[in-house]
């Protein structure tokens, strides 16, 4: 992808995708800022994911990083923050195992990460 | 054949452990074992009118367990009930490991047998079907959860290769585990991962067109042939249920339940498959579920699947199923974060997705499903991993780690613990007095009518003291097979209500042995069985009014009435028949009852008022008055209730002064809706209401802006009322009605609103430009919404002339006729609480005062005659609270540290070691009586104080410091140094109660070392009058007792839902057929060769099915349930999709052969 595509499509992927995020995980109104927090981090996830797909090895260990984090923050009773935590690493690993989608479709699997 | 015999027996040995003790399990929502009687149940369920559940209901959805039931009906006498059972659970468990095993296999190939052994153990023994499946005790899933990778297999099977064999099977064994499909949601759970399977075969991974399109076609035939074939529980279910769900749950209810469900699925909990309600809230399987180590237990499969998600995506056959787990818990996880908002968004714009409102328990037998392969995988990799690393005997070390892992954490599973429920174990063993009891009535010749099973305690649920206890669903229905049972609710509200009557009759203070009878009669009851063995005083099972239950007292009533025989005892069991001359059959004609519109009254004030006559209700607008010419009397009760404030301008301009100034006054309605939000609403998961809420404080904030203004005698913008007209059309047109709040805060929203009017009205005739007609408008759009959805009465008026504020008990009555009507009021025992009650109550009709001249009778006022018009009409009056209960303190038994001061103060001193409480004595209450308590407190470090109030209905007067009857906790400012003002209303009582002791208490404080003092003074008890009103004509002075116009010649039961016979009329009569009140039931007459269909179809009795007949001589009659015939369509059609797969099976062999 050149850069002239990438400066196009890199706005349009992040504001379209953070509306369904946001859609996804609040509805249509949103009450409270810190509700568009996560959406607007899974809308850099994707982002960088269809951009920067090279990237996205790390995404996925970073977010196995974070569910890791959740099961220990969960052992230490910290429900709560290990919540938090969770659907963060969950959300980027699901949205990342799904950018795969289309080479999986194609060949069948991944060849590599 | 190895692999089988792993599953067989392992199988063979946990059905061992669970049935050591020779008992087997029942109770909870699945009642008493369907493996006590399947016969019995067979019965009941090839029908979706269940004619013993008497008085009769309908059940369309549970005709999907007649396979399961025929098959066990079959075994019934080689084997015994526990037998059964076990045999049964042995095939689910051997199903789940063995159908697993094969389901793998046919993924990861057929040289990893032991892997896919593993997966088969691990979705026999993983933590859902745990906690989900067999200890939640519900027969679907336990059927969903087995029968799932075995139909996976042949439908994936089927995608592949378009084999009819393999679609054969796979409906054949459909059919078998038909009994899932009692819960619709087996079905979706299904077809989500039939739909999967063919994704994954259609494009994962792109083979071209010509595979989707061939995929695709599999797909539509083995949809089609699925459908048709078990159109047999289809039909009904969806021509029936469709009626009936939404009256059982509302949108808001189910996203309610979608909530609060969901804050136990976050990811925390999910991921891990747990329950955190049963493993670690109750902990109903052990403590031991909240040690760390069985903390992280559940997390080593976790890690490994999520190892197998990992390495499957380089898997050309099984990159799939990483996809597929990923939805699944997307699924599963229901409304929890993140992308929870389409569960929400889909219920509150679809009502049928409502039925997965519990998407964990639901649908989250898929995560099992998809994640046994992946477990397997990540076992795999572990195993090649380790042993590349670190050797062959470090790598098994590893992989038997994590297995004993798994099965550590199931132990539960291989000691039949599973099944442990604390307080209400499942272990079940009919005491054989219940059979002996049967065969008594086997024995009895020409048996009829219904057995009432008493305490009838109006709940379904039942407790009772068997050796080993039970706990669940009232079963009397399978315990007794000669004839139907009346023995608990069946969940229609109208017949719930009436019977509710059969908890009151036997018991003081509604005894009266004529009215026994007569409930007795029109219920059709020949037989009653008094269960001494019902742990009567549960108070968890059967709510606080246990006295109702009480054995001791219900005995003393059946032994005193002399139209019933003890005929038998059989240990806790006393069977008493009614007298053959007092029995009245199923079918009885009469010409002589009272027209009676229920509306809000409660059914014994009904029962009171008709006397012993029988009753008849119009369902609907009656068109031709048949019931009107020939009832004895017409009694009509208010449909509807509201309560609405009368304020003097004063004091509505004050309230709107106050809002603005002062906007944390508790005593303004603006703020109490704020609290009330934050107190009802606010987490609670009613989305709607919340909203709701939100919305009208918007418009609470703009009709101050507007009051602004107008005092101000400024002219507001036009977008100040374009915002506050968009506001009032988004709160009235976005679900209000049937909400929660319109519900609850009904009374609090009539405040309100008349804020609203009062502002609006005083701006509109404070000028004439377009604002002004604007304003106008918006008044009469807000008043229609608001009389349209029962918030204020149709004649209301805001801004009286009044002094102060008073507080109005409005009634609305729908009239069937213009006449003249007496006006009634009920409860006049209570008038002598009220000084001058008639000269204050200012009655109004329709707006205009009426004058009355009351009469007393014997157990309600007549106010006065009154010519009405047919149509709806609202009859109000000013509700005032009477004289204060309490006179004198002196009145109060002082306990523990309490004193009385100067005859002025109770004090209430506590501490560590003590508490104090004052006692009174409230008694000639009436039922359904509300109460309002004021006093003036003074706290020193108290900052709660309770206030408990038993009734004569409750238990015994226990000091249980509020833990188990009706209590009121209020909370003071303990930092105060000033008197407090507190007060509050409480809830009706219960309808039964005439007495009950108020407590004001202090508990000693457990958890400070301080001493607390709350001080009372200005103690005031009102009764706040709430009476009914109520409306009488009376058209015939006869005796108004039921007399026989017509005769059943010839009556029989063809089946539950058919009855004929013959009938001989002397005039026009009504003919009352005892059976649950349902469109359904068609009455057809034959004379000759002629058919007449009667189409005057009333209520009965309150509850039951009434037929005019215009017509007399002799008919052979026909009576039929006609929703069945969906049933038999159903099954027709299904036979056309057999014999249609069939054809196709055919085809599809000689087309091999060829």
């Amino acid at each position: 992808m050149n850069i002239t595509k990438k400066v196009i499509l890199t706005p349009v992927v992040f504001l379209l995708s953070g509306f369904i995020f946001a859609f996804l995980d609040n509805g249509i109104e949103i009450e409270r800022f810190d509700q568009i927090i996560q959406p607007i981090f899974f809308a850099v996830i994707l982002t960088s994911d269809i951009l920067l797909p090279s990237f996205r090895k790390n995404l996925i260990i970073f977010s196995c990083c974070l569910l890791v984090l959740m099961i220990l923050i969960y052992l230490l009773q910290n429900l709560m923050i290990a919540d938090w935590i969770g659907r963060l690493g969950f959300g980027i690993l699901f949205i990342t195992i799904f950018s795969y989608t289309p080479e999986i479709i194609k060949r069948g699997y991944l060849e590599k990460f | 054949m190895s692999q089988k015999l792993v599953f067989f027996l392992l199988s063979i040995l946990i059905t061992i452990s669970w049935f050591k003790s020779g008992l087997y399990y029942g109770g909870a929502e699945v009642g008493i074992s369907p493996y006590y009687n399947p016969a019995r149940y067979l019965n009941i369920q090839q029908f979706i009118w269940w004619a013993d559940v008497a008085p009769g209901t309908l059940v369309p959805q549970f005709i999907s367990a007649v396979p399961l039931y025929f098959i066990l009906s079959l075994l019934q006498n080689l084997l015994s009930p526990l037998m059964l059972q076990a045999l049964v659970f042995f095939c689910l468990l051997f199903l789940m490991g063995y159908g697993m095993y094969l389901f793998t296999l046919s993924y990861i190939g057929k040289d990893k047998v032991f892997y896919a052994v593993i997966a088969g153990l691990f979705y026999m023994f993983n933590s859902y079907m745990l906690v989900e499946v067999w200890h939640r005790f519900l027969y679907g899933g336990f059927f969903l959860a087995a029968f799932l990778p075995i139909l996976a297999l042949f439908w994936k099977l089927w995608i592949q290769k378009g084999n009819f064999v393999h679609l054969v099977i796979l409906l054949l064994v459909s059919l078998i585990s038909s009994y899932m499909f009692g819960n619709l949601t087996s079905f979706i759970a299904l077809w989500i991962a039939f739909f999967l399977l063919t994704l994954a075969e259609a494009v994962f991974p792109w083979q071209g067109r010509i595979n989707l399109v061939r995929v695709t076609k599999w797909f539509v035939i083995g949809l089609t042939f699925f459908i048709l074939t078990n159109l047999w529980w289809l039909i009904p279910v969806a021509k029936v249920s469709t009626q009936v769900l939404p009256n059982q749950h509302s949108s808001e209810d189910n996203i309610s339940t979608l909530v609060n469900i969901s804050k136990q699925t976050i990811l925390p909990y999910i991921l891990q498959y747990a329950n955190p309600f049963y493993l670690f809230y109750t902990q109903e399987l052990g403590s031991i579920y909240k040690n760390t180590i069985f903390l992280i237990l559940p997390w080593i499969p976790a890690i490994v699947i999520f190892l197998g998600l990992l390495v499957v995506l380089k898997n050309k056959k099984l990159a799939v199923l990483g996809l597929f787990y990923l939805i699944t818990i997307i699924i599963a996880k229901g409304a929890a974060n993140p992308f929870g908002y389409p569960y929400i968004w889909g219920f509150m714009n679809t009502f049928f997705i409502g039925v997965i409102r519990n998407p964990f328990e639901k649908l989250g037998v898929l995560l099992p499903f998809f994640s046994s392969t992946l477990f397997v995988i990540g076992l795999e990799y572990i195993f090649l991993y380790t042993t590349r690393r670190f050797g062959k005997f470090i790598s098994r070390l590893a992989i038997c780690i994590i297995l004993i892992s798994i099965l550590i954490f199931a132990f539960p599973m291989f000691t039949g613990r599973v099944f442990n429920k604390p307080d209400y174990p499942l272990l079940v063993q009919v005491p054989d007095t219940y059979k002996q009891a049967d065969n008594w009535f086997k024995k009895q010749k020409d048996i009829e009518g219904n057995i009432l099973h008493l305490p009838f305690t109006n709940n379904d649920v039942v407790t009772y003291n068997w050796e080993h206890g039970y706990h669940g669903v009232e079963v009397n229905e399978i315990l007794f097979t000669s004839l139907p049972s009346i023995t608990r609710n069946v969940g229609i509200k109208r017949v719930d209500d009436t019977l509710r009557s059969l908890a009151f009759i036997f018991n003081k203070p509604f005894l009266n042995n004529e009215q026994i009878l007569n409930l007795l009669q029109s219920f059709n009851v020949s037989y009653i069985v008094f269960h001494k063995d019902m742990r009567w005083d549960d108070v968890s099972t059967y709510g606080k009014n246990i006295k109702l239950n009480d054995l001791f007292e219900i005995e003393n009533t059946l032994n005193s009435l002399d139209f019933l025989e003890n005929k038998a005892s059989f240990g806790s069991l006393i069977i008493y028949k009614i007298k053959d001359s007092f029995y009245k059959p199923k079918i009885i004609f009469s010409n002589n009852y009272d027209l009676v519109d229920a509306g809000e009254s409660n059914i014994m004030q009904t029962l009171t008022f008709s006397k012993i006559n029988s009753q008849i209700t119009a369902m609907g607008e009656e068109k031709d008055n048949v019931l009107w010419e020939n009832s004895s009397q017409v009694l009509i009760f208010p449909r509807t209730i509201l309560y609405t404030w009368e304020y003097s301008k004063e004091v509505l301009d004050s309230m709107l002064n106050k809002s603005i100034i002062d906007p944390n006054d508790d005593a303004l309605p603006f703020n109490q809706l704020k609290l009330a939000k934050q107190r009802l609403f606010l987490h609670s998961g009613e989305l709607l209401s919340e909203t709701l809420i939100d919305k009208i404080m918007s418009a609470n904030n703009l009709i101050l802006e507007l009051n602004k203004y107008r005092i101000n005698q400024n002219i507001p913008p036009q977008s100040l009322l374009k915002s506050y007209d968009d506001q009032i059309n988004a709160i009235f047109t976005s679900g209000f009605d049937g909400s929660s709040i319109q519900r609850i805060l009904r009374s609090l929203l009539a405040k309100v609103f008349t804020l609203h009017l009062y502002v609006l009205e005083r701006f509109y005739n404070s000028g004439d430009t377009d604002n002004h007609v604007f304003a106008k408008e918006l008044y009469d759009r807000l008043n229609t919404y608001l009389i349209n959805n029962k918030v204020l009465p149709k004649y209301f008026s805001v801004g009286k002339e009044t002094n102060g504020q008073s507080q109005r008990r409005v009634h609305s009555f729908y009239l069937p006729k213009s006449a003249s009507y007496e006006l009634l009021i009920t409860d006049n025992s209570m008038f002598p609480l009220y000084p001058d009650i008639i000269s204050k109550l200012h009655i109004n009709l329709d707006g205009n005062p009426l004058s009355v001249t009351p009469s007393s009778r014997d157990d309600f006022t007549h106010l006065t005659e009154v010519e009405l018009d047919k149509g709806v009409h609202e009859i109000s009056y000013v509700m005032y609270p009477s004289s204060n209960l309490v006179s004198n303190l002196n009145e109060f038994k002082l306990e523990g540290v309490s004193q009385l001061v100067n005859n002025q103060i109770l004090k209430f001193t506590a501490n560590p070691q003590v508490g104090s409480a004052a006692t009174m004595v409230l008694d000639k209450l009436n039922g359904g009586d509300i109460y309002e308590i004021s006093f003036e407190a003074l706290t020193d470090n108290a900052d709660k104080f309770y206030i408990e109030m038993t009734e004569d209905t409750e238990g015994d007067n226990v000091v249980d410091n509020c833990t188990k009857t009706t209590c009121y906790p209020l909370e003071l400012v303990s930092t105060s140094k000033d008197w407090q003002r507190v007060s509050f209303v409480t809830t009706p009582l219960n309808i039964a109660t005439r007495k009950a002791n108020l407590r004001l208490l202090l508990p000693l404080n457990q958890f400070s070392t301080l001493t607390f003092t709350v001080q009372i003074r200005n103690l005031q008890i009102n009764r706040l009058m709430d009476n009914n009103l109520i409306l009488r004509k009376k058209l015939s002075n006869d005796s108004l007792v039921s007399s026989p116009s017509g005769y059943l010649t010839s009556f029989k039961k063809l089946s539950p839902v058919k009855y004929e016979g013959r009938i001989k009329l002397d005039k026009p009569s009504f003919m009352f057929f005892k059976e649950t009140f349902n469109p359904g039931w068609k009455l057809e007459l034959f004379k000759d060769n002629d058919k007449f269909k009667i189409d005057k179809h009333f209520l009965g009795n309150l509850y039951g099915n009434t037929y005019y007949i215009d017509k007399t001589g002799e008919y052979n009659f026909k009576l039929e349930f006609e929703p069945q015939k969906n049933v038999n369509l159903g099954i027709m059609v299904a036979g056309f999709g057999w014999v249609g797969i069939l054809i196709g099976f055919v085809y599809s062999v000689l087309k091999t052969k060829q």
